[in-house]
């Protein structure tokens, strides 16, 4: 025994050593060729934009976000509770030291808030609606509603933007862009993902067109803004003189030059550019044949109210939305403007669901009769909820609200959800007390429903992968149809 | 023992060979004979197995005394070589055949993670032999933790292919998986009797019977056991099967007893339901009303999501770029589905040829959208023939439904959307005889909706979804919309109003009172303004509730001073532009930060008008904006002082304007002063900020604000 052990030791000399070293690297090497992707994964990158990971149950989006925030106390989240307990202070036991805004951190007393309004149940899962959402009501049995959205943020830009691109922090590609670069777009006619912008008249917060950025993404996936007007996508039309023919000359000219630089450059921005430009020369027909709502019949109209004809507002949003969405659009984003009610809510929020509240539904019930909504997935929310107490001087019948990032409601209808209730909060309406559903999660669901792995999307830059839901996010099964 | 050397020398870059490779696993991508390699792990595993447990043998139960130690100890090498290195190219086997679809993720992640653990002890134990075995229980401990670890890989493995439980299921007793229609299911069938079954018959069974009941029959069921019967609907808890249920965990009385598998919510609601509603033992889920608790939670339990597969090959790759264009776009379901869908976009470029194209997918394709596109009747042929279609859109396109029944072929169509065509109740009917249509959209069609309410009504497999009627709601119009530019005439200005819905009827006029639907002037493109005017104009259509008066004020201006002094100073927040902006003809909106208006809250507003000539002047109108909002309010007072000295000037008039209600809207009111006519060189207009805003606002008690951008002379 001690003499094996001995020559084992006089074996394992340098050359030995070296021997096996140099076959332990053999068999590395051995092994890279099954790994053609080892040393750089552009191909990767390639070969995931386009398709979808799996069949999709939606094949497009329409976010008809709701900025600013509006009361889900006062339009989804009935809590008689607060009613009963009108004015009193809340429990810190329910608070649970939750952080305040810059608005509210001042005040002494926090009164509950009741709400102003009559709440009735609609649909199979007997949702509750406030009287403010009649026409919602109405198509009820469409929707999921998820009374347990939860999110990080208490202020309205990081909140949005967290909404939005899955981070606070900007610079990071807004959801639209994700389904950009991971699905493609369908209609070479039109861009992937476009946005649409309109103002009610209650207390507005600002939107950023950071909001709809590519960020790290090629710049083929920004969102394209439509604004109201004659010139809907600006710079879109042709200037003065200039021939559809000339157009096209000059652009088949730039396209060489720019061709030339990237093979000179080899700048992946290069040849983003080329297919801007031929992207923006299509869209000079197909843009203004989906802008021009006139020749809609009057039924349409009278569905999507009389204000859908009057550029710039919600309804007729809502109206170009369903539009850019049959026509292959795959993410329509909406942001109505106008719910940050933090006094006078009972006043403000009754002009704002005036005009929210018809052409939301008639979205849903357009899209239906065209067999559209069972590949359409419509979400309607805003980026956090609003407080359970008073912001401000409580009086019966008027009262404000802070932002609040515990708990709120949202809904959701059309490809692949299935309607009803998800999630609860408790009796003051503060915390939540079944199925919480974190804004990662929302994410991940939204981009399930459209055939994608929420872990397989990512994109390296900066030396990691970056998901949409970063690090965390898992699918809401209990919304699944 | 050269021999031994030579495998011994292999045994290290194998093993970083397959390290190499677990850590890029994901990366990997494997060539076809690879594959081939993988599959033989099955057959290879058998080595390791046998080898470990022969050294296992050899090592522990082989006395010491019986052989030579030299000769045992070069057997027990031998024995731990061959296991170490058959035990890495079995795992590296594996990983390439883990590397094929089709695989329990969790039961596969237990299987490679111990076949990695084996073969890595093997292989380090076998490197190192001679270093730990100087420790005597090693040995003995190495081979009995390799003996379990292939065991355990070896019996994960045999999960993976033969089935989890594959093994002792013989043992276990039996369990039937049933399905059962929705339509069919019975609810103490189906649903109640599954959870006994599951969860309470281990213990309650003819053979032990704890308490003396037996739940296997409804008749033992309707007996109870020692502690009397298990429901009664009268008493609150509803008898003694629920309040076991709902005990708390720890209470000795709660069922089923800690430590046994415990009733889910929704099995507990399902009890629950069931025995509040009489414990009926024949009625069917279908029977209950579509909104019933019990029946909801009985859809949940029973519908087992449906996953599609396709079964055809997928189509090939060139042939898909081929037929993708600009306004024809094909693409696969999904990654490697050989599912595709079909979507055709500008109708301008639409031919029927570029149809009959898809039929070179025609096994491939099951969505296909032609909305908008102007088909020809022939042209549903050519879609009879994509044998595989699940969902057709036909909206808005010219078909007229002559030729439906060519669809018929298609056995897999679903969903058909056929709004806003024109198609025939009667084409309707013939769908019936689709083998597997489920949905069918008829929005919008030419078919009347008493038609449509016959065909809803039918009791049909199809669900027809005949969209919303809205002939029938009374909405109200929005305002028309007042486009004149100007606001301010010195020459007569056409009035230009409109409104974005056809057909309707914008009236409007010019004495300040409220446009009716009769007496009031209706709009045409002539109408000419040219003198100061209030305009008020409504729009009107049948059908709809008449809109909201929508008003402007036109001004005019006959003398312009040549200068204005102020004499007290505007707020220094809406000073810019000093007394200029009161004649420079620009009005301002209610937009204050636009720099077209004054401001004044602290102090009244008093400002100097100089004309280098009098002027025959019998009216003054100071233009204000009224927005309660943001404290805006108009003035509590105007005065207008005129003459030809500046210090001697007398009061022409003054008017107190009418204080605005809660909840009015902005706007822009001129307030005027009339007097008789008098030739002036001077004019003093002095407008007061409302001193207490009004307890219905707001800021109540607080000081008021006047906005003033013109002063208009005439």
């Amino acid at each position: 025994m001690q003499k094996q052990i001995l020559e084992h030791g006089l074996t394992f000399n340098r050359r030995r050593f070296l021997t096996r070293l140099g076959m332990g690297v053999g068999s590395v090497a051995l092994g890279s060729l099954l790994i053609p992707d080892l040393f750089g994964n552009k191909e990767e990158e390639a070969m995931l934009s386009g398709l979808p990971h799996f069949a999709p149950k939606a094949k497009r989006i329409i976010y008809l976000f709701q900025n600013g925030a509006p009361s889900q106390l006062d339009l989804f989240d009935y809590k008689p509770k607060l009613q009963e307990m009108f004015g009193e202070d809340l429990p810190a036991s329910i608070r649970m030291g939750q952080r305040l805004t810059g608005m509210t951190a001042d005040q002494k007393k926090f009164p509950l808030a009741g709400t102003a309004f009559q709440f009735n149940q609609y649909g199979e899962a007997k949702a509750w609606i406030s009287e403010l959402l009649p026409y919602t009501a109405s198509v009820a049995g469409d929707l999921c509603f998820i009374k347990s959205m939860f999110t990080e943020a208490i202020n309205h830009d990081p909140a949005l933007t967290f909404f939005q691109t899955g981070a606070q922090v900007g610079n990071r590609p807004s959801m639209g862009s994700w389904l950009s670069y991971g699905l493609g777009s369908e209609n070479k006619n039109l861009p992937a993902f476009c946005v649409l912008l309109s103002r009610g008249k209650g207390n507005g917060q600002g939107v950023y067109s950071k909001l709809w950025s590519n960020g790290f993404l090629d710049s083929i996936h920004q969102g394209v803004q439509f604004s109201s007007g004659d010139n809907p996508v600006l710079y879109l039309n042709n200037p003065e003189g200039i021939s559809k023919e000339e157009r096209r000359k000059m652009l088949d000219k730039v396209s060489e030059l720019n061709q030339q630089s990237y093979q000179e450059f080899g700048d992946p921005e290069i040849s983003a550019k080329i297919q801007q430009y031929e992207m923006a020369y299509r869209m000079q027909t197909a843009v203004p044949e989906i802008t021009d709502v006139s020749k809609e019949p009057e039924s349409v109209i009278k569905l999507y109210g009389p204000d859908c004809l009057v550029p710039g507002t919600f309804a007729a949003n809502c109206l170009l939305a369903r539009k850019l969405s049959e026509n292959g659009v795959r993410f329509v984003q909406l942001y109505h403007q106008g719910w940050d009610a933090h006094d006078n809510l009972p006043n403000q929020i009754k002009g704002q669901c005036k005009d929210a509240d018809q052409a939301s539904a008639a979205l849903i019930t357009d899209l239906k009769q065209r067999g559209l909504l069972d590949e359409t997935l419509v979400i309607w929310g805003g980026e956090f909820g609003r407080t359970n107490y008073c912001q401000g001087k409580l009086e019966k019948g008027n009262y404000g609200r802070d932002h609040h990032p515990r708990c709120f409601t949202i809904w959701m209808a059309g490809g692949g959800i299935k309607p009803g209730v998800y999630g609860e909060t408790d009796e003051f309406g503060y915390n939540i007390i079944k199925d919480p559903v974190h804004v990662n999660d929302l994410h991940a669901t939204i981009l399930h429903l459209m055939g994608l792995d929420h872990e397989r999307l990512t994109f390296k830059h900066l030396g990691r992968r970056y998901r949409l839901t970063d690090v965390s996010g898992k699918l809401i099964n209990g919304i699944l149809a | 023992m050269r021999f031994q050397r030579i495998i011994a020398a292999c045994l290290l870059p194998l093993t970083v060979l397959f390290l190499f490779l677990l850590l890029f696993e994901n990366r990997m991508v494997l060539p076809a004979w690879l594959q081939v390699a993988g599959r033989m792990h099955p057959l290879m595993l058998h080595f390791p197995v046998v080898l470990l447990v022969l050294y296992c043998i050899w090592v522990l139960l082989i006395p010491k005394s019986a052989i030579d130690p030299l000769v045992r100890q070069q057997v027990s090498d031998w024995l731990l070589l061959l296991a170490a290195m058959c035990a890495i190219i079995t795992a590296l086997m594996g990983l390439f055949l883990s590397k094929e679809e089709g695989y329990d993720a969790e039961a596969l992640l237990y299987h490679k993670w111990s076949a990695v653990s084996v073969s890595l002890i093997a292989t380090i134990w076998y490197s190192f032999r001679h270093w730990i075995a100087r420790i005597k229980w090693v040995t003995a401990l190495a081979a009995l933790v390799s003996l379990a670890g292939i065991i355990f890989t070896g019996h994960q493995g045999a999960g993976i292919t033969h089935g989890q439980n594959y093994l002792f299921a013989p043992l276990l007793p039996e369990k039937q998986e049933q399905t059962v229609s929705i339509d069919e299911a019975v609810v103490y069938t189906h649903l109640v009797q599954s959870i006994l079954k599951a969860k309470c018959l281990s213990c309650h069974n003819n053979k032990k019977a704890k308490g003396e009941l037996v739940m296997e029959t409804q008749e033992l069921l309707l007996k109870g056991g020692k502690n009397g019967v298990l429901w009664d609907s009268t008493q609150p808890e509803l008898g003694l099967l629920l309040h076991r249920i709902h005990l708390p965990l720890e209470k000795k009385k709660h069922m089923p007893p800690q430590g046994k598998p415990q009733l889910s919510e929704d099995e507990m609601q399902v009890l629950y339901y069931w025995i509040k509603k009489g414990a009926d033992f024949t009625a069917k889920v279908t029977d209950l009303q579509t909104t019933d608790s019990l029946r909801m939670l009985a859809e949940r339990t029973l519908t087992h999501n449906e996953m599609v597969s396709y079964d055809f090959d997928a189509a090939d790759e060139k042939t898909i770029k081929q037929l993708n264009n600009s306004n024809r776009v094909v693409y696969p379901l999904a990654l490697e589905s050989p599912a595709l869908a079909v979507d055709f976009y500008n109708k301008e470029f639409f031919t029927s040829g570029q149809l009959k194209e898809l039929l070179k997918i025609k096994e491939q394709v099951v969505s296909l959208d032609l909305s908008r596109m102007p088909l020809k009747e022939e042209d549903l042929k050519t879609i009879g023939e994509l044998e595989n279609l699940r969902t057709l859109i036909l909206n808005f396109t010219p078909i007229t439904g002559k030729t439906i029944s060519e669809l018929k072929k298609l056995k897999f169509l679903k969903s058909l959307s056929l709004a806003g065509t024109a198609v025939t109740k009667d084409q309707l009917v013939q769908l019936e005889g689709f083998p597997q249509l489920q949905k069918v959209s008829v929005w919008n069609t030419a078919i009347p909706a008493s038609d449509l309410e016959v065909i809803k009504r039918q009791k049909s497999k199809i669900k027809f979804e005949t969209g919303v009627r809205t002939d029938t709601m009374v909405l109200k119009l929005t305002a028309p919309i007042i486009e004149n530019e100007e606001q301010i005439i010195s020459t007569p200005v056409k009035l230009q109003l409109k409104h974005y819905i056809n057909g309707v009827a914008i009236r409007y006029t010019t004495d300040g009172t409220e446009p009716d639907s009769i007496q009031s002037k209706l709009y045409d493109n002539n109408v000419v303004i040219t003198n100061a005017t209030q305009i008020k104009t409504k729009a009107f259509k049948p059908g709809w509730i008449s809109s909201e008066v929508a008003q402007r004020y036109f001004f005019k201006s006959t003398y312009l001073p040549d200068s204005v002094q102020l004499i007290t100073p505007p707020d220094p927040k809406y000073s810019k532009g000093g007394g200029k902006l009161l004649h420079d003809l620009d009005k301002g909106d209610l937009n204050t930060g636009s720099g077209k208006w004054l401001g004044y809250r602290n102090n009244r507003m008093e400002a100097l008008l100089l004309f280098n000539q009098s002027v025959k002047v019998n009216r003054v109108a100071l233009s204000t904006m009224k927005n309660i909002g943001p404290f805006i309010m108009p003035p509590a007072l105007v005065e207008v002082w005129g003459g030809n000295d500046p210090m001697k000037m007398k009061l022409l008039g003054r008017i107190k304007p009418v204080q605005p209600l809660k909840d009015e809207p902005g706007e822009v009111i001129p307030y005027e002063v009339t007097f008789s006519q008098t030739s002036l060189r001077y004019i003093k207009v002095i407008a007061v900020p409302v001193a207490k805003l009004p307890a219905w606002h707001p800021g109540k008690g607080d000081k008021g604000w006047v906005f003033v951008d013109e002063v208009l002379v005439n």
